[in-house]
């Protein structure tokens, strides 16, 4: 790339020279730059555009309409989907679900990786092995991650049942327990999620100056003070980055949901994205399944403009 | 996909002479075959039978089951299986609520004499005393003995029976080279003595299905689909997959059930049980939004959240209101 990005500066260079000596040498320049140009975009924004726009706007088409996809006939249903969506009593538990998976999977993955990272920001024999170790949770499948997870909380076999036991606590049913399977899957996807907040947090603990550290223990302050005044805050645009990276992963869970208990035990685990999945690949209800995603489209771009909004005035950039 | 105009209609096809559409087996036909029009040639077909851990059955000092068997020897055989002290289960049930739920239940809908809709397919019809029989069969092994391992993964399962942990496994062929560690028997589906059901089974036929892009491709497809389904072809596919035949002639040849049992044991029992296959689920647009009532019905039961009696009520009453919304 950067090899590309040169000859695109000398491509330049060449352009201005040939500016003013004689007009059309310098169109052809141009014009070749622009082929040049579009040729190195268009592979890429032809297939944006087939699958990343193109299903964006037809969607869009879809949630007016009552269609299944196999058969021709597509009726146009106005609002009809969306006045549904309202008085579906599924989707107010996907709603509620869906809130509750994210209240608690966003602070408990920062509050976790922040711990991890600042106990691994300092020079100790096998950091980077430890550092790999925190990351390799975000490179192993989603797949195998849920199915460790399914036999850690089996009711019968699971050896979290088997921990329990030793502090005299009965054998929980976990993900066969509509009031236990939603913090099943919270545990499990911050377990997947840390490495990725760990990162996030490392790299801005790796910027935060020492000199202010030092500064603030020679004034007087104690380890956590120092922690709490001086670096939490300059750790705030990391923070607010995450917040909102993992709210937006958070409201569109599905893999998991769908790898380890399809929605259940009784609708206890559909949250929107599953409920959505549901509609359109097992009932057929494509027309239905693209109002619920607008909504939730509509949901997710409140939400981060709230965070970011919010976010604005708990944020210290350092100029 | 029957609603899809590009769908050829086979009808005519397979009553061509040499065909033999009535050798294909009933179930097969009857999914095959959507408001009097055949869409679809078999290709692939399966059933649901009990597979057993023959050490597990003689360690309990139970008789392997027999052909005959019925319900209530498989819920005290289930019984006698099971032994908290080493985690060990009488049997298993699937319960994502998906229709893999479903199904294992239909064919106990179906033994008991039962049926899932009326004739018509206009309202629900499992709300009956075959219904209740079948959802008490199930909740005495997962509420009452506790004898029952209830999988919401649809994927535990397996591993346990292979690791000798499960007695019985209502389950598919599919499945029987999931078993390399165990010593396993496959028998037919126990029965309701005294039902008109007898001894029948559940199964989800996959069909060749022709789209119509030119009147020279279709012809093209026919023939070729013509080739690959007859007798010598269905014979070939099931002894070097372990398939289940399509055909019933194929089936009913000794020397294929020997040779698919000398590869996959116990796979030959599965091909006789295809005869038992005597019903299809409803071929309804509907049936979706339907098998979504019935699974989250059957769940409630069997995590002892619901009586029998009122699911059944509550599932009728959904499954008759989806079925008037069309």
């Amino acid at each position: 790339m950067a090899l590309l990005a040169n000859k695109g500066l000398a491509n330049k260079g060449l352009a201005t020279r040939g500016l003013g000596s004689r007009g059309p040498v310098r169109r052809r320049v141009a014009s070749s730059e622009h082929f040049t140009g579009w040729a190195f975009v268009t592979p890429a924004a032809v297939i944006i555009g087939l699958f990343g726009a193109a299903p964006i706007v037809w969607s869009a088409l879809m949630s007016f309409q009552k269609n299944n996809l196999l058969t021709p006939d597509t009726p146009f249903v106005g609002t009809a989907n969306y006045r549904q969506l309202v008085h579906d009593p599924v989707v107010a538990q996907a709603i509620q679900h869906t809130l509750i998976y994210t209240a608690l999977f966003v602070p408990g993955t920062m509050v976790v990786g922040l711990f991890l990272a600042v106990a691994m920001n300092r020079k100790i024999r096998f950091i980077s092995l430890y550092r790999t170790a925190a990351y390799a949770t975000m490179a192993i499948s989603t797949i195998s991650e849920a199915i460790v997870f399914i036999w850690l909380f089996d009711p019968s076999y699971g050896v979290v049942n088997y921990f329990l036991s030793w502090f005299g606590v009965p054998p929980q049913q976990f993900i066969n327990s509509p009031s236990q399977a939603l913090y099943v899957i919270v545990i499990m996807t911050i377990w997947g999620w840390t490495g990725f907040a760990v990162v996030i947090y490392l790299a801005a603990l790796q910027g935060v100056p020492q000199h202010l550290t030092e500064a603030a223990a020679i004034d007087g302050a104690g380890p956590w003070q120092a922690f709490r005044r001086v670096t939490l805050p300059l750790l705030s645009p990391a923070s607010l980055f995450l917040a909102v990276w993992l709210t937006i992963n958070a409201l569109q869970l599905f893999d998991e949901v769908y790898l380890s208990t399809q929605g259940g035990p009784l609708n206890a685990t559909t949250v929107l994205v599953y409920y959505l999945y549901n509609q359109a690949f097992q009932q057929f209800n494509f027309g239905y399944a693209s109002a619920i995603a607008y909504f939730l489209f509509l949901v997710i771009i409140v939400v981060t403009v709230i965070q970011f909004r919010v976010g604005r005035r708990f944020t210290y950039y350092r100029s | 996909m029957a609603e899809i105009p590009q769908v050829v209609n086979l009808t005519q096809v397979v009553e061509r002479p040499g065909i033999n559409w009535d050798d294909f087996w009933t179930g097969e036909r009857a999914v095959a075959t959507v408001n009097g029009k055949v869409i679809g040639i078999p290709a692939v077909v399966d059933n649901l039978a009990v597979v057993y851990n023959k050490t597990l059955f003689a360690k309990a000092g139970l008789q392997p089951p027999g052909p005959g068997w019925t319900w209530q020897e498989f819920v005290a055989d289930a019984k006698k299986l099971t032994n908290p002290a080493i985690k060990q289960f009488g049997t298993a049930y699937v319960t994502p609520g998906s229709e893999d739920t479903v199904w294992h239940w239909e064919a106990l809908l179906w033994e008991a004499g039962g049926q899932l809709l009326t004739a018509d397919n206009k309202k629900a019809a499992f709300d009956s005393a075959a219904g209740l029989a079948s959802l008490n069969t199930l909740r005495t092994m997962a509420v009452t003995d506790k004898s029952m391992y209830l999988d919401p993964s649809d994927s535990a399962y397996s591993n346990l029976f292979n690791s000798g942990k499960l007695g019985m496994l209502v389950t598919g062929p599919w499945d029987l080279s999931a078993f390399p560690n165990v010593k396993y028997g496959v028998q037919v589906m126990p029965s309701y003595p005294g039902a008109s059901g007898g001894h029948q089974t559940i199964s989800g036929p996959d069909n060749w299905v022709i789209f119509n892009n030119s009147p020279a491709r279709v012809a093209a497809a026919e023939q070729f689909l013509l080739w690959l389904t007859a007798p010598a072809q269905v014979k070939y596919f099931a002894v070097q997959t372990g398939n289940l035949p399509t055909r019933q002639s194929v089936g009913d040849s000794p020397a294929v059930s020997q040779q698919m049992n000398a590869a996959l044991p116990g796979v030959g029992t599965f091909v006789a049980n295809l005869a038992n296959v005597q019903q299809a689920r409803p071929q309804i647009p509907q049936y979706p939004k339907i098998s979504t009532i019935l699974g989250t019905m059957i769940v409630s039961v069997l995590l002892g959240k619901s009586q029998p009696q009122a699911a059944l009520t509550a599932a009728a009453q959904q499954v008759d209101q989806a079925l008037a919304a069309g």
